[in-house]
């Protein structure tokens, strides 16, 4: 399967086309991906809407941008059984609307998770901030799919100097990495054991760094969280990275041989998931992306 | 384990004076707490508890940038006589990393031929900012040059650029920390200081931040920016369509840097034995800013670490070191 794989629903783009030009979006068929798919021998890809997401002006304009995009997706699953997954995308930060979106694309849709930027307009989603968005996330053992955004990127959003533009660029994935270390420190593994999460680009800097992020779990603010700390010395657990071995880890850009070799000493196989990042990729590069990703995993 | 040869590339100084000088403008503290006492002979007996041959002592943040130039480079002098009264103490037991007054060229330039020329200080440390200005901004091929010409051992470690607060206070540390080494050697590379100055040598803190698992990335995007394909409106488009040939062919810039082990974990090892072996690890304990029990746990890992050989550990925890700094060596011979 192609657990990393981008797509442009129809009233997505025309949507975008009319009101953020610059975006500049591809046009996208179905059909594009499946012949992707066959190509490579692959059976089924899970759809995902890409960043910036659907969060452009206001409430009203995100939820109904999430609400069509993802009925689209819903009907694409449906017309071709068993060839695509779907992520619902949310109008995070809309929190109430996020939730019903949530509802809807899990029940009625039959979706088959959901997507969650990294940030959306600078606003990260928070276990303590959000906690009605996770609860329902929770409640519903939702599969989410975590993958970066950033500012920079959306048209109107902060340019700085080709420096910073460049710096943030290259920091890109690590928005993930970023996310997952303030789960940690919001203690949201602990709280919401039923989410699974997708790691989007081998959770960058994650499994390198494990030990040291690991050190976010065990500190409430400046305060050390002795009674926990303790314990965890005793029991020989370490926290972090169990956390991370619940989650699944896709391997789109992280198939070097050196990120590998830190993440295969971390994170079980059974863990790691092929992507491609078609649609950004060219299609040559999806294909290496995809069959590297494969090589490394069971999945 | 405990080495008695073994060398460490991370082991913090905090000159008396600094904490005076720095007092005096309000500043009292780093890493969100208040500067240790450190004294050469106190903390010598806590090296031979730890197993520790050499220290190789390094400024750490706040660094000596404050005021003006001439209040930096003052501090930056001082410290430096500081580190080289201890090392005289010790020579064998102490070696020093050279403090200068980044981000003010000149001034460093002076300081930096007065460490090495007359104080004969066995390195150069940086943080990886002072202010506003990255290490690697461009605008400093004065200073690099120098380094260059010197055949210099840099090291870099982090500034907490990045300040959290609330729940969040503990991120600055866990992961912006390692994210600074990082940016500063992408400056480095970006701004082509790296392919420039071939002759110097860099050893970064803390296992290198997340930098060997991000090198591939790096290279890929200053290739594609290269050819223009990356900006606002193209996002990763040019990116993944560079060939991983063309990377390669570029990963040789970064044959020079060293990376130290002040940062525990089996990933982190396994990451950095997969890009060198052993031949660019470097011990580290990050004194005295982690704890006895921290630098215990991160020399078991060493220890335990199954695809190292017994040759790769005594490369790791001083025979690397020796070949860097002929200096130290000839003083631990004595």
């Amino acid at each position: 399967m192609d657990f990393h794989h981008h797509f442009v629903p129809r009233v997505y783009r025309e949507w975008c086309s009319v009101n953020v030009p610059s975006l500049m979006l591809p046009a996208w068929k179905p059909e594009q991906s499946l012949a992707f798919l066959e190509e490579n021998g692959i059976e089924c890809a899970w759809l995902s809407l890409t960043a910036p997401g659907v969060y452009f002006s206001s409430q009203k304009q995100a939820r109904e941008l999430a609400r069509v995009s993802n009925e689209e997706a819903a009907g694409i699953k449906q017309q071709y059984p068993g060839r695509f997954k779907v992520f619902g995308v949310l109008p995070f930060p809309d929190i109430q609307g996020s939730i019903d979106e949530i509802t809807y694309c899990l029940g009625p849709l039959q979706m088959d998770g959901i997507l969650l930027f990294s940030n959306t307009e600078g606003v990260y989603p928070s276990a303590v901030q959000h906690r009605g968005l996770f609860e329902e996330l929770n409640r519903r053992n939702a599969f989410v799919f975590l993958h970066p955004a950033m500012d920079v990127y959306k048209p109107g959003g902060q340019q700085g100097d080709i420096q910073d533009v460049l710096s943030a660029a290259f920091a890109y994935p690590f928005d993930v990495s970023y996310l997952f270390c303030r789960f940690l420190a919001e203690d949201l593994f602990e709280d919401y054991k039923n989410i699974r999460f997708l790691l989007a680009h081998g959770a960058a800097v994650v499994p390198f760094l494990i030990d040291r992020i690991s050190k976010a779990a065990y500190a409430k603010g400046i305060k050390p969280r002795m009674g926990r700390i303790l314990f965890d010395l005793m029991t020989k657990r370490n926290r972090g990275l169990e956390y991370l071995k619940r989650c699944s880890v896709d391997l789109t850009g992280c198939s070097g041989p050196v990120s590998m070799a830190a993440l295969k000493s971390c994170v079980p196989d059974e863990n790691l998931a092929a992507g491609s990042n078609f649609l950004w990729a060219g299609n040559s590069a999806a294909e290496r992306e995809l069959r590297a990703g494969l090589e490394n995993c069971s999945a | 384990m405990h080495h008695p040869l073994s060398i460490d590339f991370q082991h913090h100084v905090i000159p008396p004076d600094y904490v005076k000088q720095l007092a005096s403008i309000g500043i009292n503290g780093s890493h969100g707490f208040p500067f240790p006492a450190w004294d050469a002979e106190k903390n010598l007996r806590k090296m031979n508890k730890l197993g520790i041959g050499t220290a190789l002592l390094s400024m750490s943040t706040p660094g000596v940038y404050f005021e003006s130039a001439g209040f930096a480079s003052e501090l930056a002098r001082r410290s430096n006589e500081f580190m080289k009264n201890t090392v005289d103490a010790y020579p064998d037991r102490y070696g020093a990393f050279a403090c200068l007054p980044f981000p003010a060229q000149e001034e460093s330039l002076t300081e930096l031929e007065y460490a090495l020329d007359v104080l004969k200080l066995d390195g150069v440390g940086f943080l990886s900012s002072a202010g506003d200005t990255d290490f690697g901004a461009p605008g400093y091929d004065e200073l690099f040059s120098e380094l260059n010409r010197r055949k210099a051992v840099v090291f870099i470690h982090p500034e907490d650029r990045v300040k959290q607060e609330d729940i969040y206070v503990i991120l600055t540390m866990c992961y912006h920390r390692p994210l600074e080494t990082v940016r500063s050697v992408f400056a480095l590379f970006r701004n082509g200081y790296l392919e420039k100055y071939p002759d110097i040598t860099y050893v970064l803190a803390h296992g290198g931040g997340g930098l060997p698992v991000l090198q591939r990335r790096m290279i890929a995007f200053c290739l594609a920016a290269e050819r223009g394909e990356t900006g606002t409106e193209k996002k990763d488009r040019g990116l993944a369509d560079i060939d991983g040939s063309e990377i390669d062919r570029k990963m040789h810039l970064f044959d020079n840097i060293y990376y130290d082990t002040a940062q525990r974990g089996g990933p982190l090892l396994n990451g950095l034995y997969e890009l060198c072996g052993s031949s660019r690890i470097v011990f580290g304990s990050d004194s005295p800013y982690q704890s006895g029990m921290e630098v215990q746990m991160v020399n078991k890992g060493i220890a335990a670490f199954e695809k190292f050989s017994d040759d790769d550990r005594e490369k790791i925890l001083y025979k690397n070191a020796l070949v860097l700094f002929p200096g130290l060596a000839e003083r631990r011979r004595k």
